[in-house]
């Protein structure tokens, strides 16, 4: 059951202005909820007429509204021209001025390049993703859900290079704390209206946040001021850690035990006392036998638990948003250390960038800094080899392994990339023969259909020229 | 129960790997598991104008494939910025062109700056999006609603009032010049390079008709004018 505060929080987080006052409460109990009336009146063609058409006057809002959605994301204004640009136009043209068959031609031709163009690779990579939650290929039970694009976490491994050489960064909570300063204080905005010299005596910052803004929003991120959401940060190896203590992982780590024992004793016809060089044996697949089924659980607990993280994350991530919109926009460079944007990044999407900040420090650099054991983050001194090897090392012995194949021994940014080998290009180059393999089947489709391997919108036009 | 370490490079041999990422994966990663990027549509469409081509079935076909889906590759990706860039920087009040252009790489070199005109406007030109405009207008009233100093005699309730008739008229530009950028796509890959080549087509084999009147066509062909879609 949802509360009344919660439904008001999530209603003005989505459209704020849509909510003209709030109720009060009448005899003790919340009066029904009623829809808001929107401050733009919903008949169209009404406002169209009364109205007239103008700036902020009849369709206008709507018009405005659709074309910021389609701006918004390029992919959006992709699919958009191609729809309205290629499949529809082009059929009916082909329809009209051809015929049946090249209009059918074209119009398969134009779907199956809007599905394959635009939305295919996307499909098989989530699929792929999907694959990656099993132990089998993904050893070192990395969440591929919570995404960090190649060029942001390449970005993002420099600012940790860059800040673990500072000399005043000696500790592992420094660190954290200065990556963070760091990242949000290198956000700038793309617009140029900071820089206008009629305005610029409002924007002290420029088109940047300042170090006081990013030093309490890196504060929010770590937990170390309150947000009024208990979401912020995690450090998931400690809430593993804490975990397979319980009863039920350490249970089942036994019983993985006893049954190894049992098939061992078995193979050994039954003994129930094994001799002294049996037990020897016995004692080295003992180890193996716990390790394995101890690492099973902990990726088991870990997927479980970064998918549950990443449920509650959504209040936090709000917050943050709101907080950085203040004073940033929702366009904007990472800019590098000699304050140019970083070439290819490009411009990214405040939210986004506020997002792959946290999983980056969940996923990443909390996994590299945490006490292997305890999953503890102390504040001890940081031991710059070690976060390297944690980070970059490369594990495997062939040339496979080392260069294509995610290995258990790999730093983190190692089996992330690798990993997307098969989580991106494996799905583009996919999508490339499914694509060139669809022109293929319309030629076939038509063959079929004409009885011979002829170009029919030649055909159409020699037809009506006869 | 005792707790065990998880497996990392061991300490004594250092291997250091990965420290920047793979070309390939910088230009076609995702930038949200899911969706398919700018980069990845353009390589995927590449390819398949390429099979195209490969696949045509007559030099009338691979001309129209040549035209239609170059011209269409071309028109799909920079038809609209080209066309956004062009309008804000070319007709746009200069008053309000401020609000809405940033100008980046200005110290290129000129051969540089030419080719990302025609291939890459947002190297040079990045227009401001409308959302932008609005948490700006947003941010500037907030700005000088707190501003002690300009509280005095109505200075800053003057100003809040000219800030917003500048950047409504912004934003109700911004909005025009989008869709304006859409049509132009609309038109390009849609009309105008169909239209092009079903006429080119005609004429090619108009000529052929005309130079060889006797045998113009080829037999195979004669049965497909009793096919019932072209009565």
């Amino acid at each position: 059951m949802i509360s009344h505060q919660t439904l008001q929080y999530t209603l003005s987080l989505r459209n704020a202005q849509l909510i003209r006052q709030l109720p009060e409460k009448k005899h003790g109990k919340w009066p029904r909820f009623q829809a808001a009336t929107p401050i733009v009146s919903p008949s169209l063609l009404g406002s169209l007429f009364r109205q007239g058409v103008g700036a902020n006057h009849g369709i206008m809002p709507y018009f405005q509204n659709a074309m910021s959605a389609i701006e918004s994301d390029p992919i959006k204004g992709l699919i958009i021209s191609d729809v309205g640009g290629m499949v529809l136009p082009r059929t009916a043209i082909e329809a009209a001025k051809r015929g049946a068959v090249p209009a059918r031609e074209t119009f398969f031709r134009e779907v199956t390049g809007t599905i394959t163009n635009t939305f295919l690779a996307g499909w098989l990579g989530f699929i792929a993703a999907t694959a990656f939650l099993l132990k089998r290929v993904n050893a070192k039970a990395m969440n591929f859900r919570a995404w960090i694009d190649s060029e942001t976490l390449n970005s993002f491994g420099d600012i940790v290079k860059e800040v673990a050489r500072r000399p005043d960064v000696k500790t592992v909570e420094s660190l954290r704390e200065e990556f963070l300063k760091t990242v949000f204080s290198r956000l700038e905005s793309t617009d140029n209206i900071p820089n206008l010299k009629e305005y610029r005596f409002l924007f002290p910052n420029g088109g940047r946040m300042g170090e006081r803004n990013a030093q309490r929003l890196a504060a929010q991120y770590l937990g170390r001021e309150s947000t009024g959401f208990p979401q912020r940060v995690f450090n998931v190896e400690k809430r593993v850690a804490d975990k397979i203590r319980l009863p039920q992982y350490c249970e089942a780590i036994d019983e993985a035990v006893k049954a190894a024992y049992k098939r061992f004793a078995g193979l050994r016809g039954g003994a129930q006392s094994l001799s002294n060089l049996q037990s020897q044996l016995w004692q080295k697949t003992a180890f193996k036998v716990k390790r394995e089924a101890f690492e099973k659980q902990k990726h088991f607990i870990r997927m479980l638990e970064t998918q549950r993280i990443q449920k509650e994350e959504k209040f936090f991530l709000d917050r943050a948003y709101r907080y950085a919109k203040g004073v940033l926009t929702d366009q904007l460079f990472l800019v590098g250390p000699d304050q140019k944007p970083i070439a290819g990044m490009g411009v990214r999407n405040l939210q986004e960038l506020l997002r792959k900040t946290k999983y980056f420090m969940e996923e990443y650099l909390n996994r590299a800094l945490a006490d292997p054991i305890t999953g503890e983050i102390s504040n001890k001194t940081l031991d710059k080899g070690l976060l390297h090897r944690r980070l970059f090392a490369k594990g495997g012995k062939t040339w496979f392994q080392k260069n294509v194949l995610p290995h258990v021994d790999d730093g983190l940014f190692s089996f992330a990339y690798k990993s997307k080998y098969f989580i991106v290009l494996l799905p583009v180059v996919l999508t490339v023969g499914l694509g060139c393999t669809m022109v293929v089947v319309n030629n076939w489709l038509t063959r079929r259909k004409l009885g011979n391997d002829s170009f029919p919108g030649e055909l159409a036009l020699m037809d009506k020229m006869r | 129960m005792k707790l065990m370490a998880p497996h990392f490079p061991p300490a004594n041999q250092p291997r250091f790997g990965y420290t920047a990422a793979p070309f390939a994966l910088k230009i076609l990663d995702f930038h949200t598991l899911g969706a398919s990027t700018v980069a990845q549509n353009k390589l995927i469409y590449a390819a398949v104008i390429a099979s195209r081509l490969w696949k045509s079935r007559s030099w009338n076909e691979v001309r129209e494939n040549a035209s239609r889906d170059v011209l269409g590759w071309y028109s799909w990706f920079m038809g609209s910025p080209l066309m956004q860039t062009a309008l804000v920087c070319g007709l746009v009040s200069p008053k309000i062109r401020d609000l809405m252009v940033t100008r980046l790489n200005q110290d290129a070199p000129i051969i540089k700056k030419l080719g990302w005109t025609f291939l890459n406007p947002s190297k040079l030109w990045l227009i401001t999006s409308d959302v932008q405009l609005h948490q700006r207008k947003e941010q500037m009233i907030r700005a000088i609603q707190r501003h002690p100093g300009l509280q005095k005699n109505g200075v800053g309730q003057k100003m809040i009032s000219q800030i917003e008739k500048r950047f409504n008229k912004a934003i109700f530009n911004r909005s025009l010049v989008s869709f304006a950028g859409l049509m132009f796509t609309f038109l390009m890959l849609g009309v105008g390079i169909n239209l092009i080549n079903i006429a080119l087509t005609k004429s090619a084999l108009r000529k052929k008709q005309h130079s060889n009147p006797q045998n113009s066509f080829p037999p195979s062909f004669s049965g497909y004018s009793k096919q019932p879609y072209y009565g």
